[in-house]
């Protein structure tokens, strides 16, 4: 079997780092990461022809 | 979010319904990194009515009076497509009753442990439920006593030992 390279094995390890990080997030910043993925993927989704909402920030829910 | 929250507390405090708790990939991005997903949902445990029949429909129309509509299998509270899903096993009210309390912002929001919603992805078993068992397993704080003896209650060991391989 091949062997990983160290290169591979640290861009691995730097990958896991980072979803360990963003686990650790307090939930009210992963909402703010939520709110931007959903921005990312809304369009494409549409174009499916599903819907897809982008959840308000707090402050727009606040300010309806 | 956190007006949805509000007005899911105001439902058990107003007896509309009986406790709710946060589930699917909501319930996931508490202890895992966040995934994309476009709706929040909320298992919970309905009044039954004289009759024994459990239905959403007093909820639905109580949720109406207060204007918040509903879109397909979802209700529009404050923006947040909500999904209400009444607890349809001993699974799922399990999870219901051992749900935590953890805080949005200043707002007390009732979600299910991590180790529950394990299982329900597990019973679940379509694939984006495999992938959730994964990122849970890999980032959450998981208790494998607890999380095996749920598997064990819920004759799901089988599928379980396949899936956290």
């Amino acid at each position: 079997m091949d062997e990983m390279t160290n290169e591979m094995a640290r861009a691995l390890s730097a990958k896991h780092e980072r979803r360990m990080a963003l686990a650790r997030l307090p939930f009210e910043e992963k909402v703010k990461i939520l709110i931007q993925l959903q921005a990312i993927a809304a369009p494409l989704i549409r174009a499916r022809g599903k819907k897809a909402v982008v959840f308000p920030s707090d402050q727009e829910q606040a300010n309806t | 979010m956190e007006k949805t929250f509000q007005v899911l507390n105001r439902l058990v405090d107003e007896g509309v319904i009986g406790q709710y708790a946060v589930g699917g990939a909501m319930g996931a991005m508490f202890y895992a990194e966040p995934v994309s997903t476009f709706d929040l949902d909320i298992f919970v445990v309905l009044p039954s009515l004289a009759s024994g029949l459990i239905t959403l429909s007093p909820l639905y129309e109580h949720l109406s009076s207060l204007g918040y509509e509903s879109e397909g299998e979802c209700i529009d509270i404050d923006g947040v497509p909500v999904q209400f899903l009444p607890a349809y096993n001993n699974l799922v009210e399990e999870a219901l009753r051992e749900a935590t309390i953890k805080t949005y912002k200043s707002t007390p929001v009732r979600v299910m442990s991590v180790e529950h919603l394990i299982a329900i992805a597990i019973q679940t078993g379509r694939a984006k439920d495999r992938v959730r068992v994964g990122l849970l397993l890999d980032e959450a704080p998981v208790d494998r006593a607890l999380l095996d003896g749920i598997l064990r209650r819920h004759s799901l060991e089988e599928r379980g030992r396949t899936w956290m391989r």
